[in-house]
């Protein structure tokens, strides 16, 4: 079983856009690393695209080597060890599946590069075939170009797992499956890796997903890891504006206001701080999540409605509109009438607050005690 | 930064420190060498076939080299002389009428045939191009054509005479006979594959989106079809030009440069200087015939970029 | 099928328009056959005829005369001691040089191209791609005349691009040189590497997702057995035109085998025949007229019934093989073509 360590990894761009006749140009994809993923846990990377966690993960799998920094299998130092060495499934977001070998065909590429015997190879690829469901076996006869999208999924799922991997890498697998079918694999995905109990890193630019996958969670922007841990960690006290952000659907909103002695002043409407929060004067912006409002108060600031967004399968609405310019929505029951202007009140017990420059977090409620 | 949390509660300095071995011996090191393998035997085709005498053509033209004997540096003597050579300003004006009007003539239809051959359902269009891209040999075509053009009995002097038209001389006049050397370079499309592929790859949806916005049949050609050719457009019109100015082949054995010199080209007058063992100065000349492509090369690159965004 | 509207093809004006567009695609098509048709027509034509002042479109009595001699020409079977005199050489011996050069250069060129190709796509990162894009087609801007005298001197006195190999320093024994000139060799070896295929696999292989790669880097398969494996089978397409154009470059070759071959038995069918032409054009037995004037042996070969009738032929024979190689590759032209432009 295997833990991954990375230390100080940078990793420069080099695709075409990226390079000169003399050098490169623009940031690196990955600016000074710095992570570990734990023995058999499920690790997921988001980010928005570009942030550079394609990047991340196939330098973990060595199919780029960093410019800079170690990465650490184990204890061992990997860093120049090639991709097959490090005992690593991959399974890619176009799949990547060989196109001119039939489904068995790309199961077995593995075998044959690594002469393994015929018989070995024989009853791996029958297990996994039995592992990955009853009709499998009628895709391993196809060519990649006749299967459906699932289909090439569940051969490339396949492919990673026949060779029995210490680590597996998933880059965005399900991104390109539609929606029902997005949320069938991903819990098929996610009874396949407790089974294994192997380290997982799982990348995606989908939060919920990133949710559902990860036993912890990596947001990283521009090639830089902006915060490890929890959902709940990342929800309540996330390390920075980008994070409170990126985090949340629909998104946090973000309000400039201006802190007086205990008093907090949004435009000319003032409340008391609880006591708990105790923050300088001056000018901040206050982070509310669209459950920590109250509606229909009669100390509320007035929201302008834009419109009301109702989801009558989970039996709510979101309420969208603005708050002193700022883009807001806000939790509402699924009946809400609809209205121009309402009043809204945050409480103030469950938001966040920001510098009113920067990305730096003032104060966070911190992860609510359920029990 | 410092206070960056780090899984498992460690500061970033107590993970520089933890101890790492180095991996096991047995297993495989990335390879700096592997690609260079690809690459190695190319190169060197590439470095002497290619770049070697390249550089060398350079030097030559710089000595009075002969077949025998030995070799002095003459510096530019061989540049001054064949710079003051009517001979040579006399290819250069056929090469030049040559090279425009063989673009002129040529270029444009195979372009527009690829278009007009997307159009066809698929299978008629699988069969029109296999039959209109069917090559003729090279030396084949020249016999024939030699054949058509003469004056006494050939084909093109019978359709002549039924358009009623006075009678032509073909190769052998001085006025015409490049015209007639172009000639059969019209039917033939050979390019019109390569654009016919780069047609293959725009999607459906930029015209069905362009039918929506109310374009006609000329209108989706000039903002969709052509627009997307830009870069092969670009790319072949190079070769083009690269290929019509240093003309050889045609003129060789149609027309032997003739009538007088109506029809010799730079390459030509190049190699009767070869023939007569003037290496120094044909070198030259074709350094000339380099220097002027590079010119025009450069100039048109300026003027048509290959991509509109760059 | 995008130029027409999809709804509204049935008004008259677009039938019309799309009646237009097929008569004048067929057209094309017509003009374009033309040719093959006229050399097969000629080919069997009487010789006499062939050169009499009424084109011939189909001939009044078609003959194999011509196909026959020409037969006899190549195998040299014929009695006829002028129409043997035409050719030096029976035409298989010039059929087999040529066949040699051209298959020899592609099974020497498409690996070493398209292995560069290749590496330089996927395998090469960096600057140091850019570099070796540069080096490897730098080249295609310069016109071939250019580097003709070198390349030819090369030929001679190989490596050194000079009319005789220099001295030793010191003493009076020229450097060892490689002479392949007036070999096969001299046409196979320079067009090893060939630019332009550099630019048609680049392209190519460009497309190819990274992704596969990886996949089968991961699986383990060293780099050349993930070229020889998995990108190979997926790049057919694109070696068929390659070897289409090369084929048809070095089988057409005219100019180059002419200045590197002097023995008359090693020129390849371009060479051959296009001189064959030329001694017809001399002797005049292109021209009735001329040619009754002309030699004793020139009439004897008119007499024999040999006149353009029997160069159709030789032109025919030199176009099959061509003609071969786009039938068999045809399937592939279309997708295997993905040029970017040069940047």
């Amino acid at each position: 079983m295997t833990q991954i360590e990375l230390r100080n990894i940078v990793k420069q761009y080099d695709s075409q856009d990226q390079v000169t006749l003399t050098g490169y140009k623009g940031e690196p994809a990955l600016n000074r690393i710095n992570l570990t993923i734990n023995d058999g846990e499920t690790l997921s990377v988001v980010g928005p695209s570009g942030c550079g966690k394609s990047t991340l993960l196939k330098v973990i799998a060595g199919l780029e080597y960093p410019n800079s920094g170690q990465v650490i299998y184990s204890g061992h130092d990997f860093t120049e060890i090639k991709p097959q060495d490090r005992g690593v499934g991959m399974v890619f977001q176009d799949y990547a599946l060989y196109p001119t070998r039939k489904g068995r065909g790309n199961l077995s590429y593995f075998f044959e590069v690594h002469q393994r015997t015929e018989e070995e190879e024989q009853a791996r690829i029958k297990a996994t075939a039995d592992l990955m469901g009853v009709d499998f076996d009628l895709l391993l006869g196809q060519i990649p170009d006749t299967l459906s999208g699932g289909q090439k999924q569940r051969v490339a799922i396949a492919r990673c797992i026949v060779r029995d991997p210490n680590i597996f890498l998933m880059d965005e697998p399900i991104v390109n499956l539609d929606a029902k079918l997005r949320e069938r694999t991903r819990i098929e995905i996610k009874k396949l890796l407790r089974q294994f109990g192997i380290t997982t890193i799982y990348v995606t630019h989908d939060q919920q997903e990133a949710i559902f996958m990860g036993d912890r969670i990596v947001v990283m922007r521009k090639g830089n890891i902006e915060q490890v841990g929890t959902f709940d960690d990342l929800y309540y006290s996330p390390a920075n504006l980008f994070v409170a952000q990126f985090i949340g659907t629909p998104p946090i909103a973000v309000i400039p206001a201006v802190i007086e002695n205990g008093q907090i002043a949004i435009e000319t409407t003032r409340w008391m701080l609880p006591p708990d929060i105790a923050l300088p004067n001056g000018a901040v912006r206050v982070g509310v999540r669209p459950e920590g409002w109250r509606l229909d108060t009669d100390d509320g600031i007035s929201m302008a409605v834009r419109h009301i967004e109702r989801i009558p399968t989970e039996r709510a609405a979101f309420v969208i509109g603005a708050v002193a310019g700022a883009h807001t929505s806000i939790v509402a029951p699924v009946d809400y009438p609809m209205r121009e202007v309402t009043r809204v009140t945050p409480d103030w017990e469950q938001a966040l607050f920001f510098e009113a420059e920067g990305e730096t977090v003032l104060h966070t409620p911190g992860v609510p005690d359920l029990f | 930064m410092a206070e960056r949390t780090i899984p498992g509660g460690q500061t970033e300095e107590a993970i520089q420190a933890a101890p790492v071995e180095s991996a096991p011996l047995r297993l495989s090191r990335r390879s700096r060498i592997e690609k260079w393998m690809f690459i190695i035997p190319a190169a060197l085709f590439q470095l002497v076939w290619g770049w070697f005498p390249l550089v060398f053509a350079f030097a030559l033209s710089f000595t009075d080299a002969r077949v025998r004997g030995p070799i002095s540096f003459i510096g530019l003597q061989s540049y001054t002389r064949m710079w003051g050579d009517p001979l040579l300003g006399e290819a250069f004006r056929v090469t030049f009428i040559y090279a425009a009007m063989s673009i002129v003539l040529t270029f444009v239809i195979p372009i527009l045939v690829a278009v007009l051959l997307m159009e066809m359902p698929p299978r008629v269009m699988r069969w029109m191009m296999l039959l209109w891209f069917l090559p003729l040999s090279g030396i084949a075509s020249t016999i024939l054509w030699k054949y058509m053009y003469n004056p006494e009995y050939g084909l093109m002097q019978g359709i002549v005479r039924l358009l009623g038209l006075p009678e032509q001389r073909f190769l052998n006049d001085p006025n015409l006979v490049l015209f007639w050397l172009i000639f059969p370079g019209i039917l033939l499309f050979g390019p019109g594959l390569i654009y016919m592929a780069a047609l293959q790859g725009i999607p459906s949806s930029y015209y069905e989106a362009a039918e929506v916005e109310g374009a006609g049949f000329w209108r989706k050609i000039w903002t969709i079809s052509l627009p997307r050719l830009r870069p092969v457009i670009s790319m072949m019109l190079t070769f083009a030009i690269i290929g019509s100015l240093q003309e050889f082949y045609w003129p060789q054995i149609m027309s032997g440069g003739g009538p007088g010199s109506a029809s010799r080209t730079v390459v030509m007058y190049l190699y009767n200087l070869w023939g007569n063992l003037r290496f120094g100065d044909s070198t030259t000349v074709a350094i000339f015939l380099f220097a002027i492509i590079m010119v025009i090369t450069v100039i048109y690159r300026t003027f048509y970029k290959e991509d509109p965004d760059a | 099928m995008a130029l027409f509207p999809k709804v509204g093809r049935n008004q008259p004006r677009m039938r019309a328009a799309w009646w237009v567009l097929v008569i004048f695609l067929c057209g094309g098509v017509a003009l374009h056959l033309f040719p093959f048709f006229y050399m097969i027509a000629l080919s069997v034509t009487p010789a006499h005829e062939a050169l009499s002042p009424t084109p011939v479109i189909w001939p009044k009595e078609p003959t194999l005369a011509a196909w026959r001699l020409v037969f006899e020409l190549t195998t040299r079977t014929s009695m006829d001691t002028a129409v043997r005199d035409l050719m030096s050489f029976p035409f298989y011996v010039y059929l087999s040089n040529s066949l040699f050069m051209a298959l020899m250069t592609l099974l020497i060129s498409l690996p070493v191209t398209s292995l560069a190709a290749y590496a330089n796509s996927k395998l090469q990162r960096g600057p140091m791609a850019r570099w070796s894009f540069l080096f490897f087609i730098g080249t295609l801007m310069v016109p071939g005349v250019v580097t003709l005298i070198p390349s030819f001197l090369m030929t001679r006195n190989f490596p050194f691009p000079l009319p005789s190999a220099p001295l030793i320093p010191g003493t009076d024994d020229p450097f060892p040189i490689l002479r392949i000139w007036d070999t096969p060799w001299a046409v196979i070896i320079p067009g090893v590497f060939n630019a332009f295929n550099f630019l048609l696999f680049k392209g190519f292989f460009d497309t190819i997702p990274d992704s596969i790669i990886q996949a089968a880097r991961v699986d383990g398969g060293s780099e050349f057995n993930i070229f020889r494996r998995i990108v190979f089978p997926m790049s057919i397409p694109v070696y068929a035109v390659a070897s289409w154009l090369q084929f048809g470059s070095v089988w057409d070759s005219y100019l180059w085998p002419l200045v590197v071959f002097q023995t008359p038995d090693r020129i390849p069918t371009s060479v051959a025949i296009s001189n064959l032409m030329n001694r017809f054009i001399q002797a005049g037995s292109t021209s009735a007229q001329q040619a009754a004037a002309q030699t004793a042996s020139m009439r004897e070969i008119l007499e024999a019934g040999l006149s353009w009738n029997g160069l159709m032929v030789l032109g025919l024979l030199q176009t099959i093989p061509i003609f071969i190689m786009f039938i068999i590759c045809r399937e592939y032209l279309m997708r295997g073509i993905r040029l970017r432009g040069l940047k």
